[in-house]
């Protein structure tokens, strides 16, 4: 009925845990709610309604093949054995419920040793839909899994290739060059930036700049522009991911936009043209925020932060490179014409600072 | 006896429905799982009890009662059965509501999974599917369901009564006066009392339901068990609306003395206590040794204003179940973890976060409160300006939603005239 309750007490959960020694032993610690086991097997011998350690272990007999027959490790489709021990039962505490805690160690058949392991967890499904394995893994190689197995997905492969520091840092390379390639704003504030950066610098304003006869100078110009820029969001993507620091959502899209309009604005004046290592330093900040919220939206591997952050912004320079390198030479070329100072430069900077100002009014819309 | 018992039936399962759940989201639970993996590696410590010592009690731990015990016997003997399965289930969806434990909603879909996306099936089984459907906030299934179900057997009132609930955790008004009109129609004054009742301080009018709420305390058809139940709670709730919090709490403490497990009385009761800031009586309330994550969250709430240190051994507890919820990215049971973020952990921007996210699902009142509070505190109130619209629909209207209903307006007014 309305206004009614809708708070309950939180799901059921096992965890599994497996690790692998130096001498390439596996182990798996399986950490099961009491209560959900105790739906299935009469634990209260005595009737009693208090189910004490000594009755839990008394039904171990019947509990051990459940569990064996729930939690089946294979490699290249031959079943591996769960051994246990005397003492291989224990209990763990989880806030206020008390876990069965099983550890067994895994024995693949010899022949399948270099195959990949593969898990497939069944347990108690068939009385609670929503019950849950938690998986976590750690294996020779420092490779390390994590998974969510459900009715829906029980099975997990433990490949290795999936997790290891470079397949993580290649994914999130990908990820950082596509991300600033598909940014229009971020480049859009750069090629701003960049701009007049085949002018020598004078005092007065574009109209009086002089075409630059000296490419160093030039590139000392981007390069100026470029490490700012890189400095800066790299200061707050790192700060922001390792939660240092939060900034609220809500504003830094509209800054971006913003700074778009500043940098592109800023070559028609004749102070801020002066500015532009200084602005792309200064709004680079805010951009890193923009680009943590990219690498949150595509979760981070906590125990590959180091390889997934520096992959994520390894692609975004090299994104960013690749725009420089493909804008430089043209407007290196076209640096005397009238073209590129009244079209390109002055022209340009005004499209930009108008499909700015939309995204200014969209984001704060 | 036909109308008490029609009324028992009615309203019986209402009281105590278990919407706040899950909603399965692959992505979104990769992302926890990954990104709090550290929390997870940090396992519970493992240890040896003596023999002797009592891990739990099966009565505490399992909220079984007997019924519910024969139920899951009489399935497990035959579970392609869909008679008994049927049956099964509808026990333990009861059991879930009435002691706020999401495991047995677990155990009533299981038992209807054989015949989860079967479209043709007796109404019965549509009619507790749905139960089940709407527990997982999947509320436009269960609304196909119930519309199957009722479409296959029209003079069931309970399906009638559940379709009403649905459109009122919606908030669709509209929908639900129409429904109670054809509840009243169909089976009569006695049974569109108890909806009219509480469309009434749905849309601004609590001191009428209470009259008809007391009223109908009074009918003969509503003096079984179930009935009770239902009335106490909705009894309350409408003092509440009306601003009268200390008689709220009296109609809950009254009913719960009498010995009864009702979950959903004993949240709204911890509640009142602490808006009334009776926070020593809150933390002395009895909840039972497995508290539910509501009233986990309202006793630290509690606890944390009397500063008697209880609240560090809460809050390890409700960390724990934090910590599991979101490993599993469930987003299921959201209002007291919003609670929590927004009042013990002093988060309101991740409280206005799920807020939001929940507000595309459930839409009562409770959730629009704590919607307000969260896009107030995080000093964002456009953020919960759609609230202003949801009044308008609704016309629910409660002091302090209206106060700070009021100050989103200002903030709307004023972002206009800039």
């Amino acid at each position: 009925m309305s206004g009614s309750v809708a708070w309950s007490h939180s799901s059921s959960t096992t965890f599994i845990e497996v690790s692998e020694s130096a001498e390439s032993l596996l182990t798996v610690r399986l950490d099961i709610p009491l209560r959900d086991i105790a739906l299935r097997f009469d634990f209260d011998r005595n009737g009693d309604g208090a189910v004490t350690w000594s009755e839990v272990k008394a039904q171990k007999a019947v509990v051990t093949p459940w569990i064996k027959d729930g939690l089946r490790f294979q490699r290249q489709g031959q079943l591996c054995a769960l051994t246990d021990n005397d003492n291989n039962w224990a209990t763990a505490n989880y806030g206020e419920e008390v876990y069965l805690s099983v550890v067994s160690q895994i024995n693949c058949p010899n022949a399948t040793t270099d195959r990949p392991l593969s898990l497939r967890y069944s347990l108690l499904f068939d009385q609670d839909a929503l019950h849950r394995g938690l998986l976590k893994a750690g294996l020779g190689g420092g490779t390390s899994h994590s998974a969510i197995l459900s009715p829906d997905r029980p099975d997990y492969r433990f490949d290795a290739s999936a997790s290891g520091f470079f397949s993580v840092l290649s994914g999130y390379f990908i990820e950082g060059v596509w991300h600033i390639w598909i940014g229009a704003d971020h480049i859009l504030f750069l090629i701003s930036l960049l701009l007049p950066c085949v002018f020598l610098r004078e005092s007065a304003g574009l109209g009086h700049w002089r075409a630059s006869q000296q490419l160093r100078s030039s590139l000392i110009s981007v390069l100026a522009v470029v490490t700012a820029f890189t400095v800066a969001h790299s200061i707050t993507l790192a700060l922001t991911v390792l939660e240092v620091i939060s900034p609220p959502a809500g504003l830094v899209e509209p800054i971006i936009a913003a700074s778009v309009i500043v940098a592109a604005l800023g070559n028609l004046t004749k102070t801020l043209i002066h500015l532009r290592w200084q602005i792309a330093f200064l709004f680079g900040l805010i951009h890193g925020f923009g680009f943590a919220s990219v690498l949150a939206d595509l979760g981070l591997p906590s125990d590959q932060l180091a390889s997934a952050l520096l992959g994520f912004n390894l692609g975004v320079e090299f994104g960013q490179l690749a725009i420089v390198a493909l804008f430089f030479p043209i407007a290196w070329r076209l640096r005397a014409t009238a073209f590129y100072r009244w079209g390109v430069v002055f022209g340009g900077s005004i499209l930009i600072a108008v499909i700015a100002s939309y995204w200014l009014i969209e984001r704060l819309s | 006896m036909k109308q008490s018992q029609n009324a028992t039936r009615v309203w019986r399962l209402a009281l105590a429905s278990v919407k706040g759940l899950l909603a399965p989201s692959p992505l979104k639970a990769s992302f926890f799982l990954l990104f709090l993996s550290p929390a997870f590696l940090l396992a519970q410590t493992r240890f040896q009890p003596n023999d002797s010592a009592v891990l739990f009690r099966l009565d505490s731990q399992f909220n079984k009662t007997d019924d519910l015990q024969q139920a899951l016997r009489v399935w497990q003997a035959n579970p392609q059965d869909i008679a008994s399965a049927t049956s099964a289930a509808k026990t333990a969806f009861l059991a879930a509501s009435r002691h706020g434990d999401l495991r047995w909603l677990g155990t009533a879909k299981a038992m209807l999974d054989p015949w989860w996306a079967e479209p043709d099936l007796p109404s019965d089984t549509l009619f507790v599917r749905a139960l089940v459907r709407q527990g997982m906030h999947d509320f436009g299934g269960a609304l196909s369901d119930l519309n199957a179900a009722i479409s296959v057997d029209p003079n069931q009132s309970e399906f009638w009564a559940w379709r009403f609930a649905v459109y009122m955790v919606r908030s669709d008004i509209a929908k639900a006066s129409a429904e109670c009109q054809a509840i009243g129609d169909r089976f009569g004054a006695a049974e569109q009392a108890s909806c009219s009742a509480v469309l009434l301080y749905r849309t601004g009018r609590p001191r009428l339901a209470i009259e008809k709420l007391d009223e109908l305390a009074r009918h003969p058809d509503y003096q079984g068990k179930n009935a009770k139940e239902w009335l106490a709670f909705h009894q309350g709730e409408a003092r509440r609306v009306a601003g009268d919090v200390q008689a709220a709490n009296k109609a809950w403490q009254s009913y719960l003395k009498q010995g009864h497990a009702a979950h959903g009385i004993q949240v709204a009761l911890l509640d009142g206590l602490i808006q009334a800031g009776d926070f020593t009586s809150a933390l002395s309330l009895n909840m039972g040794p497995q508290r539910s994550d509501a009233l986990l969250v309202s006793a630290i709430q509690a606890a944390q204003a009397l500063n008697n240190g209880q609240e560090s051994a809460l809050r390890a507890d409700i960390e724990q179940r934090l910590r599991q919820r979101e490993l599993r990215g469930e987003s299921l049971n959201e209002r007291p973890f919003v609670k929590y973020y927004l009042y013990v952990r002093q988060d309101p921007r991740k409280a206005l976060e799920m807020a939001k996210e929940s507000w595309k699902t459930e839409r009562e009142p409770a959730d629009a409160l704590l919607f307000a509070q969260a896009a107030l505190r995080s000093g964002e109130p456009l953020q919960a300006a759609s609230l202003l619209q949801w009044q308008t629909e609704t016309g629910y209207k409660e002091p302090e939603f209206d106060r700070l209903l009021g100050q989103i307006k200002s903030a709307t007014v004023s972002k206009s005239k800039q």
